[in-house]
């Protein structure tokens, strides 16, 4: 019985002496990549809207994002956790998401934010869920992603306060933006 | 793992006469091992520290089999390290893992622990390899090229390569047949995991940093060169293997170059969508430029 036992076992296997861990690498990456989605979807909306009254506004948000962005590529390399596969999809993606939505409007633009940074700041909070298991572990990820966490949220309020909910189909927006977020957040953890 | 389920179901005693058969002949960590299941796996004899933290996590998990599951691969990895002197008389196979069974002290019939004993024979000594030249690596006896020279760039690859190729040397010969059995549908995933895994390594202690898809391609770049060269050495009959030397160091300069061209093909592309799309804008009298 015990030889059966045995017989099945894996095999040894090992993944290199830098000892990678799955579940940060999976971690950093798909905010790495979230990151970077939202940096080019402010840089869409920039495009559009940069000299509209909600230009400051967003130029602001940009460059959060921005800080965002340079953080998670430091802790890649630092890291050595792979990058994200889809990286030009994002790149892309993010951009047409930023411009098409500012093309529709400025309150268009707001909610786009909104909705992005609902799925992100959930996203992080889940997130932040896991990592309070062991709180000693990883202080300055922990600290790292709720000052982030923060400063999303502070996004998604600026857009409710620009009228987002008056953008023209908000709800249906909002949804089709969420979703799309979520199934991207799913895909970059793997891929 | 067995201890814990045997004890479980009252057959300590027997637990032990199985555990005494097994016992090695030779010193080391395994014999000291407390018998109970419950004694704490950690310093006992494990032979990497990585791996330890892992088999850890385990127990934290599901402490039903973890105990079991490290003392089962500190055997397969003791086993599989006792084998390879065999490898030249008996090839990547079940005799050669039974004969290094034996030297252990265990019966040869402990080969059938392994699904696939050469195979997974094999696998162990590529990932062996992989460690001692990422140590190598590690420790700057292979130094590190600096960010700006790609002569020197050049020569860490090319010898990073011949390094871990020469680790190959001893097991010329069989190592053929060790390629037809990690090309096996079941072997291949490990197997292209460990190729990574190296590539990964020298790729990082190469200086790349990249965080795009240029992480990709140079990865796969550096597995293509290592897997043709790997075929070019096994057909080598040349004085001290110079032709394959050359194989790499050409190889290498080519994909270092094909490397900067894409980087600069993709700066001149971007420049290309940017000019061509404000021209459009000044065109259509569009000025909802920044």
């Amino acid at each position: 019985m015990v030889v059966q036992k045995m017989t099945s076992s894996r095999i040894i296997f090992q993944r290199g002496l830098h000892g990678a861990n799955k579940k940060l690498d999976s971690l950093i990456r798909v905010n790495h990549a979230g990151e970077l989605g939202a940096d080019r979807i402010y840089a869409g909306q920039m495009a559009v809207l940069g000299n509209s009254s909600v230009g400051p506004k967003i130029k602001h948000m940009w460059e959060q994002e921005k800080v965002h962005r340079n953080k998670f590529e430091q802790l890649i390399t630092q890291n050595r956790v792979r990058p994200s596969l889809l990286f030009p999809l994002w790149h892309c993606a993010g951009y047409v998401l930023g411009a098409g939505t500012a093309l529709m409007g400025p309150k268009a633009a707001m909610a786009c934010t909104v909705a992005v940074e609902t799925v992100i700041v959930e996203h992080y909070n889940d997130q932040l869920r896991d990592l309070m298991d062991d709180p000693e572990a990883d202080k300055e990820l922990l600290e790292t992603i709720k000052k982030f966490r923060d400063e999303e949220q502070e996004h998604h309020d600026c857009g409710i306060d620009h009228g987002a909910e008056q953008a023209p189909f908000y709800d249906a927006l909002t949804k089709v933006i969420k979703t799309g977020c979520k199934v991207a957040i799913e895909v970059a953890k793997r891929v | 793992m067995f201890c814990r389920v045997l004890s479980k179901s009252g057959t300590l005693a027997k637990a032990n006469n199985f555990r005494a058969s097994f016992r090695p002949n030779v010193g080391g960590g395994l014999t000291s091992r407390p018998c109970s299941g419950s004694g704490n796996p950690d310093g006992s004899g494990n032979p990497n520290g990585s791996g330890q933290s892992t088999t850890d996590g385990n127990i934290a998990n599901n402490g039903n089999n973890g105990d079991g599951d490290s003392y089962e691969k500190d055997i397969k990895t003791k086993i599989l390290q006792s084998s390879l002197p065999h490898v030249p008389r008996h090839g990547w196979s079940r005799d050669t893992v039974a004969a290094g069974a034996e030297e252990l002290g265990y019966p040869d019939t402990v080969h059938g622990l392994f699904r696939d004993p050469g195979a997974e024979l094999a696998l162990y000594f590529y990932s062996a390899s992989n460690d001692s030249l990422s140590r190598l690596l590690r420790d700057g006896t292979l130094p590190s090229p600096s960010a700006e020279s790609k002569a020197e760039l050049n020569a860490f690859l090319t010898n990073a390569i011949k390094t871990r190729l020469l680790m190959l040397e001893p097991y010329l010969n069989q190592w053929p047949q060790a390629i037809a059995l990690l090309s096996k549908p079941s072997n291949a995933p490990h197997a292209l995991s460990n190729l990574m895994t190296l590539v990964n390594d020298v790729c990082y202690y190469a200086g790349d940093r990249s965080i795009d898809t240029r992480w990709y391609t140079r990865r796969i770049g550096l597995a293509t060169i290592y897997k043709s060269s790997e075929l070019h050495l096994l057909q080598d009959r040349s004085q001290g293997y110079d032709d394959t030397w050359n194989f790499v160091k050409r190889a290498v300069e080519e994909c270092v170059k094909l490397d900067t061209m894409l980087e600069s093909n993709a700066q001149l592309a971007k420049d290309v969508v940017t000019a061509s799309v404000s021209t459009a804008k000044n065109i259509l009298g569009l000025s909802w430029n920044r």
